[in-house]
């Protein structure tokens, strides 16, 4: 029996070892993430000023200005990526949980949708400009796709409004109670939306987008919402497969269309967690550098017209950091805080709110 | 396409949208292939591919591009921080599967998931910054003045330490890639049945016994998917490598030596790219580094898809 | 004949984690050497959780707690300086569900054996040998023996898993319901089992099945809520039971 009890201490102690290795491993990752959090915090902090926000680039080398036309920039490239991103993303991700179910173009969708993901990110901005940076002269097809669902999201508001408001205060204003006046009624309503639609999308077509001339803003909204698409569509197929089939069912058996079914019973299930996965699909793109390089390019001038090259935060902080000047570093520091401080927020609170709400 | 007549009118005309929907992601998806297929057309006519590959020239004056020297910056790069990263990940992930305070699992482990969503640019900057200068002044010398004399290891430690080489950025690269595979880790681990873990506790084994005997063999298949898939985000990764790498066209044996990768090249020269030969073979390059990642996509999901069917047995 | 204690309970109590209501109150209980002592009794009753207060499974899981002593041999078990490795290679336990290791069958039953420093071949094979002719389990793999054991049925599961308590020859054997996840058949095997290692181990067992306990038990306890309500022979116990709660389970008016 001894030489077990001899085994045994020896295996104690391998067992001390081997997991405070483990614990100092541990304490490696967390020093990591504390010193480079602390560095982003003390070197930006230090280059925090209300100048940042309100006035535009001073010329190279000389010192003062600021990042208006960056923090602009990258709001706007960000909106309209998600403008594009997430309805694509959604609407495939739904028809391939719902109406295509189990079917092998579903999983064909869902196989290339994680091909997408693993997709380098720059590999994503080589693709986009030859497609619409490279091609001068043609019309701005990213721009085309972000004015659509533009307009497409402001109609689909004001087609909601109108509605509400004719079933509301015309109904009970007028009495208006016949079946056919009520047809009658929403057909004109639907009639107008559409024609609302299509003439603010001709409008708006017409405003915003240019043909291409170079690097210009879209490009960099495309390949944004080329990143978030599959992320998103991933998210929303795994959420709605968590749903019970037997909700489902329940709403088929009171004769509602599956549109509604999906539309105020499963979606309304699936809500934190799509809402979770967009919101932190959104927060990875905000971070992204590598595809705004050939896309959206830069632009040391303060400008919203998205079919020129446009500042970002992030390009503009690859362009401060590597050149010469020590104010240029300064403000690359404090962007970097700025960016990484709201990315932080977003993640943490994404993570908390998925790790309360499925607690159970 | 009977069931269509039948249906409301609102499910035909959401059908349809969201049909288009998922038929423009693949479409999407192919068109990339397609697009980076037809913009390297003349570097893939003018170099072919073996050749293309292995040649190590990039001279944009006398327009002859080779693969070589990119590829070799990307595979040392990728190789190295998954060397550096996977100790600790795994560490890590048995620190928070078996040993750490229950209390403390959730914040330790949204903090490791912090480090991945820190945007890479920022690990960019602090690399430049902060790392590169320790590297070059303190570490770099110093491991130049120890393993450095040893015969055959010292050719890896040669030259000047600058602290923009491969060494440092193999280093930053591996502190990003940490979190990946630390969670899929951990998760794997988590898997085991507790039954399992009881059974082996009941015949005497510690605690490490338990983790390396019964915890480790069920979760390999997963931990494999969680190293390849890391090794596929190190593959695509740009700016945490861009900082601090350089840009030299060469195949250096030194750790210590700037060098090139695929996503840096692209990053420092698309723009510059002045002729048309230049510019195709970038494509070129991009359209390399899709198919490699994608192989190691499919590796990786081949890992994953065997380790869940392992667990619903 | 003066049947000898391998272990007495005394004035046991325990609370699981977080909790004020004690899940097992005041237990005393003898367990006879090398006899099979039954704990039946209906759901939720504490029976598992004594089981597993012998060889101390509670304490892989932080904040459970005990009071009284547990005396195996003579020495209190539940004393803070009692090695717990040391109180695994006396007490060894079989599980509800089968838990082959992933690994080869024979790995398996040699895995306690590594455990002690047994790294001689030709030992490890006998060792093995012998404890799967004593699970029964050894013509039926005795020319697989290194495949994996994930590839047996239910049944051979539950028998390797005896052979590899035993192959590191406990004193104490524990089985927490060792048949509720087998067919009649397999389920009639281990029965078989137990009783062929009466002589030779002390065996203490779970069950909800009462048939099962009048067959393969010398002794049983019968509990309820987390205390021991009656303890005797087992013909007693389920002929002339001594208290009106144990008669009513026996016969099933709840349960």
């Amino acid at each position: 029996m001894t030489t077990a009890e001899k085994y045994t201490k020896i295996r104690k102690i391998k067992s001390f070892i081997a997991l405070s290795l483990s614990t100092f491993a541990a304490f490696i990752g967390l020093f990591w993430l504390g010193f480079i959090l602390f560095d982003v915090l003390r070197h930006g902090i230090a280059g925090l000023n209300w100048e940042l926000f309100t006035e535009d680039p001073a010329p190279p080398g000389i010192e003062g200005g600021g990042l208006r036309n960056a923090f602009v920039g990258q709001l706007e490239i960000v909106f309209f990526a998600v403008i594009m991103g997430v309805p694509i993303g959604m609407l495939a991700g739904i028809f391939i949980a719902e109406y295509a179910r189990g079917t092998k173009f579903a999983k064909t969708v869902s196989i290339l949708s994680d091909i997408m993901v693993s997709v380098p990110s720059i590999v994503v901005g080589t693709f986009i400009y030859a497609i619409l940076v490279k091609p001068i002269g043609h019309i701005n097809y990213g721009g085309v796709v972000a004015v659509g669902f533009l307009s497409a999201i402001i109609t689909f508001i004001f087609g909601s409004v109108l509605n509400l408001f004719t079933s509301k205060v015309l109904l009970n204003v007028f009495s208006v109670k016949s079946d056919s006046a009520v047809k009658l009624l929403n057909l004109i309503i639907n009639l107008i939306t559409v024609l609302f639609g299509v003439f603010l999308f001709i409008y708006l077509l017409h405003k915003l987008v240019d043909k291409i001339h170079g690097f210009n803003g879209w490009a960099g909204a495309a390949s944004l919402a080329f990143i978030m698409i599959p992320v998103i569509l991933r998210t929303t197929e795994d959420m709605l497969s968590l749903v019970p089939w037997s909700l489902r069912e329940a709403a088929f058996a009171l004769g509602a269309s599956y549109y509604h079914v999906i539309k105020d019973i499963v979606i309304r299930a699936a809500m934190t967690g799509i809402l979770t996965g967009v919101i932190l699909s959104i927060s990875r793109v905000a971070g992204e550098t590598a595809p705004l390089l050939f896309t959206s390019f830069n632009n040391s001038y303060f400008t919203m017209n998205m079919n020129e090259p446009i500042a970002s935060l992030t390009v503009t902080i690859f362009v401060y950091a590597t050149g010469p000047y020590e104010d240029w570093h300064t403000k690359a520091w404090a962007a970097s805080f700025i960016i990484t401080f709201f990315i932080l927020l977003v993640t943490i609170s994404a993570r908390y709110i998925i790790h309360w709400r499925y607690k159970n | 396409m009977k069931k269509l007549k039948k249906l409301p009118f609102q499910d035909i005309f959401f059908g349809i949208i969201a049909f288009s929907a998922s038929f423009l992601v693949l479409s999407l998806i192919f068109s990339t292939v397609l697009v980076l297929y037809n913009e390297s057309s003349l570097a893939i006519h003018r170099f072919g591919i073996i050749n293309f590959i292995l040649t190590e020239e990039w001279d944009p004056v006398r327009e002859i591009f080779g693969a070589a020297a990119s590829l070799y910056g990307t595979l040392v790069t990728t190789v190295l921080s998954l060397l550096f990263a996977i100790p600790i990940a795994i560490g890590i992930a048995i620190f928070l599967a078996e040993v750490s305070p229950h209390l403390l699992k959730t914040p330790i482990g949204i903090a490791i998931e912090m480090l991945a969503a820190i945007p890479s640019i920022i690990y960019g900057m602090w690399g430049l910054f902060t790392l590169a200068p320790i590297m070059g002044n303190y570490i770099e010398p110093a491991l130049q003045n120890t393993l450095g004399k040893i015969p055959v290891i010292g050719k890896l430690f040669e030259g000047t330490p600058t602290g923009i080489d491969l060494l440092t950025a193999s280093l930053v690269l591996s502190i990003m890639i940490i979190p990946f595979i630390a969670s899929i880790a951990r998760d794997s681990l988590n898997l085991t049945p507790n039954i399992m873990k009881e059974s082996a506790y009941a015949l005497g084994a510690t605690k490490w016994d338990v983790v390396k005997d019964i915890m480790i063999p069920y979760a390999k298949l997963g931990i494999y998917g969680g190293i390849v898939l890391a090794l596929g985000r190190a593959l695509g990764e740009t700016m945490a490598v861009a900082f601090v790498l350089g840009n030299n066209h060469q195949i250096t044996l030194s750790l210590l030596d700037a060098a090139a990768t695929i996503t840096v090249t692209l990053a420092n020269e698309f723009t510059e790219a002045d002729s048309d030969i230049y510019l195709s073979s970038l494509f070129y390059l991009a359209l390399i580094l899709f198919v490699l990642s994608f192989v190691i996509l499919a590796i990786a999901k081949f890992f994953l898809l065997k380790a869940e069917r392992g667990y619903s047995r | 004949m003066a049947e000898t204690e391998k272990i007495k309970v005394e004035h046991l109590y325990f609370w699981y984690a977080g909790s004020k209501k004690p899940a097992l109150k005041d237990i005393n209980i003898p367990i006879y050497e090398k006899k099979v002592t039954a704990l039946i009794g209906p759901s939720g009753c504490g029976k598992t959780t004594l089981l597993r207060c012998f060889n101390r499974m509670h304490d892989l899981y932080p904040g459970n707690r005990y009071e009284g002593k547990i005396l195996l041999d003579g020495e209190n078990v539940l004393d803070e300086n009692y090695d717990l490795i040391k109180l695994r290679t006396k007490v060894g336990m079989v599980f509800q569900k089968p838990t082959p290791f992933p690994m080869s069958i024979f790995d398996n039953v040699a895995y306690g054996l590594k455990l002690r420093g047994i790294k001689d071949k030709k030992i490890l094979r006998e060792r093995v040998e012998k404890a799967l002719r004593q699970a029964a389990l050894w013509d039926e793999v005795e020319d697989r023996l290194d495949q994996p054991a994930t590839g047996l049925s239910g049944g051979q599961q539950q028998r390797l898993v005896i052979a590899r308590a035993l192959a590191v020859e406990p004193e104490v054997l524990l089985f927490d319901e060792p048949t509720s996840a087998l067919d009649p058949i397999s389920t009639a095997k281990i029965e078989e089992l137990v009783v062929s290692l009466k002589n030779k181990v002390t065996i203490i067992i779970v069950t909800h099945n009462m048939q099962q306990a009048a067959r393969v038990s010398d002794y049983t306890a019968f509990m309820y809520l987390g205390e021991l309500i009656e303890f005797d022979k087992t013909d007693i116990i389920f002929t002339t039971p001594k208290k009106k709660l144990t008669e009513d389970y026996i016969s099933g008016k709840f349960g």
